[in-house]
């Protein structure tokens, strides 16, 4: 009967986050940050358009680039801090074990936390609508390609959620979780494309085909290759093209590595949350 | 109803608890009694599921707690000894929530919530943030929770602890209701004299292990000999004395700065109702008070016993 029902946990969350002005202050700060540089952006455009270097349709499509990578940007260093203190809050204020000796399993808890982290991204994401229909007005960009990148963000999102949901069912203090999620966040967006950089640059001349691509499978704007890949995919391609063939593509491989990175960070928190599983001794 | 069976929990090297067996009916109130650390509280965890033993048993409802810990969870409800709230919730959707992660339907659970604060006081506190709560009505409130789902048993680690006189009073209570209404009720302390006034049995546990575990009777009948009573009458203290120290079984009288009389009295509970009749006939009395003493210096001797061993 429960499955049937909206979880409850999600319910309370989606309450309680909408009941104070923590989240319609991020969404505002977020809104006029992306807004105003979307404005700036727009004007750098349209100062190339009036000297005749620039289309309307180019504009509107750099203004869609640019929103894309910067509210993608924005959503995943939103999520660590949106999810941080999701099981780790629980313990702090010490209701963990009256939501442990409900009704609800361990795997309903860490999805109802999940589940409300993602409502909050589609919160931003559909704020941010306005944004997109001023792209449309100027063209150069489908429908469909602003709905990929909602997908997309959503599924970024969901994998650096898992991660951080099993940072805070791990961790005593939300500090600690957030601090650990985000260190995994920058090692994963940064590290992977310095090591990447790094390694392709010392063994270019002697090991031209070398694999160190595949670091970049870890780094979630990779993913940005399904929406762009003359920015990405085709970098990569050009060093090893012969890694490639049959119409496979690098975030095809990023999509796979990060699928099973959040399913088994679902596991861990899952795992974790379970206090039965805590501390058991064999005999 | 519930059911220990050789129950053991390792902590590392250290022993939480150890071989504990013990039997609770239903409908009886059980009072787990021992001193702080004495594994009080990691016995009701494992009982709530919370905690995995590390060997022996537990049966509640006749299910085995271990392997089928969301079935016992829909029979007990648990309320630790510290515990928090969501304080960005009123006291209904609080309780609201609650009944529905515990399996009930958001309809039913609303159409309990009344009487289920009337039951704990909190009636008219309904649509008040939790957060505005004092900590006595968040105890309650947390009781309630503990109800929420129709739980037969209640396990209710330290309820009374830091609440002030009047609260524990209520507190009592409401246990002695929930009692009626045919609950089964673990509930600790570490006084063994306030567990005395509302338990049927009682379980004292140090270091681990359980001393002693027998109804609350039984118990009485061990520590009934020299008992000291509080005695107030509204006037004639002296001759109240006096009259006193010619009774049977009166072994000293004394006038307490406080104008109290404590009596040293030697008998069982029956010698003490006719030593209250008589008073009652002859003086105007405001106070005969059994002093808790001895069940003290019992806990004492129990807890020592065991320490020793």
């Amino acid at each position: 009967m429960l499955k049937k029902r909206i979880n409850p946990l999600l319910a309370k969350e989606l309450r309680t986050r909408m009941r104070n002005w923590r989240t319609f202050g991020m969404i505002s700060l977020y809104l006029l940050a992306l807004g105003g540089f979307a404005v700036l952006v727009f004007l750098s455009n349209f100062y190339m358009f009036s000297t005749g270097y620039n289309s309307m349709a180019q504009i509107g499509r750099n203004l869609f680039t640019f929103l894309a990578v910067a509210q993608f940007l924005i959503v995943i260093y939103l999520v660590p801090a949106l999810a941080g203190n999701a099981i780790s809050g629980e313990k702090e204020r010490q209701t963990i074990d009256l939501l442990t000796c409900t009704q609800l399993t361990p795997f309903q808890i860490v999805t109802g936390k999940l589940t409300a982290t993602l409502s909050t991204v589609v919160l931003f994401i559909i704020a941010s609508l306005p944004l997109y229909g001023f792209v449309f007005l100027l063209g150069g960009v489908s429908p469909l390609e602003v709905l990929g990148l909602f997908v997309l963000i959503l599924a970024v999102a969901l994998v650096v959620g898992c991660w951080s949901l099993m940072f805070s069912a791990f961790f005593r203090r939300t500090v600690a979780a957030i601090i650990a999620s985000y260190a995994l966040l920058i090692f994963m967006l940064g590290g992977s494309t310095l090591l990447f950089t790094l390694l392709t640059a010392i063994t270019m001349r002697t090991q031209g085909t070398a694999p160190f691509f595949l670091i970049m499978v870890i780094n979630p704007l990779t993913l940005l290759g399904w929406l762009f890949p003359e920015f990405f995919s085709d970098i990569v391609n050009s060093i090893n093209s012969n890694w490639f063939q049959g119409g496979l593509q690098i975030w095809h491989l990023a999509l796979l590595v990060q699928g099973v990175l959040a399913a088994l960070s679902l596991r861990l928190a899952t795992r974790a949350v379970n206090p039965l599983l805590k501390g058991k001794r064999k005999g | 109803m519930i059911k220990v069976i050789d129950l053991t929990k390792y902590y590392g090297n250290f022993a939480a608890v150890r071989e504990l067996n013990f039997q609770v009916e239903r409908g009886q109130i059980y009072g787990f009694v021992g001193p702080n650390g004495a594994g009080k509280t990691t016995t009701l965890r494992m009982l709530a599921t919370l905690l995995a033993p590390t060997a022996g048993e537990i049966i509640i409802g006749g299910i085995k707690a271990q392997d089928n810990p969301l079935h016992t969870r829909k029979l007990i409800g648990y309320m630790p000894d510290f515990f928090g709230v969501y304080n960005d919730l009123k006291v209904n959707e609080y309780l609201e929530f609650y009944g529905e992660a515990s399996g009930r339907m958001l309809a039913d659970v609303r159409r309990d919530i009344p009487s289920l604060l009337e039951l704990v006081g909190l009636a008219e506190k309904n649509q008040d943030y939790v957060n505005n709560l004092s900590r006595g009505m968040k105890q309650r409130l947390c009781l309630a929770r503990a109800l929420i789902h129709r739980p037969e048993v209640l396990l209710l680690d330290e309820p009374a602890s830091g609440l002030d006189p009047r609260a524990r009073v209520e507190l009592r209570n409401i246990l002695k209701e929930l009692q009626a209404m045919g609950k089964t009720i673990i509930i600790s302390s570490h006084i063994l004299a306030e567990l005395s006034q509302i338990c049927t049995h009682v379980g004292i546990i140090n270091n681990g292990l359980l001393a002693l575990s027998a109804p609350v009777s039984e118990v009485l009948a061990r520590v009934e000999g020299d008992a000291v009573i509080i005695v107030t009458v509204a006037d004639r203290q002296e001759e109240a004395r006096l009259w006193l120290l010619e009774q049977q079984g009166i072994r000293d009288v004394t006038l307490a700065n406080s104008g109290s009389l404590e009596v040293v009295f030697s008998g069982d509970r029956m010698a003490q109702a006719a030593l209250l009749r008589e008073l009652a006939t002859r003086f105007t009395l405001f106070e005969f008070t059994p002093s808790k003493g001895n069940l003290e210096e019992l806990f004492m001797e129990i807890t020592e016993v065991a320490m020793d061993a």
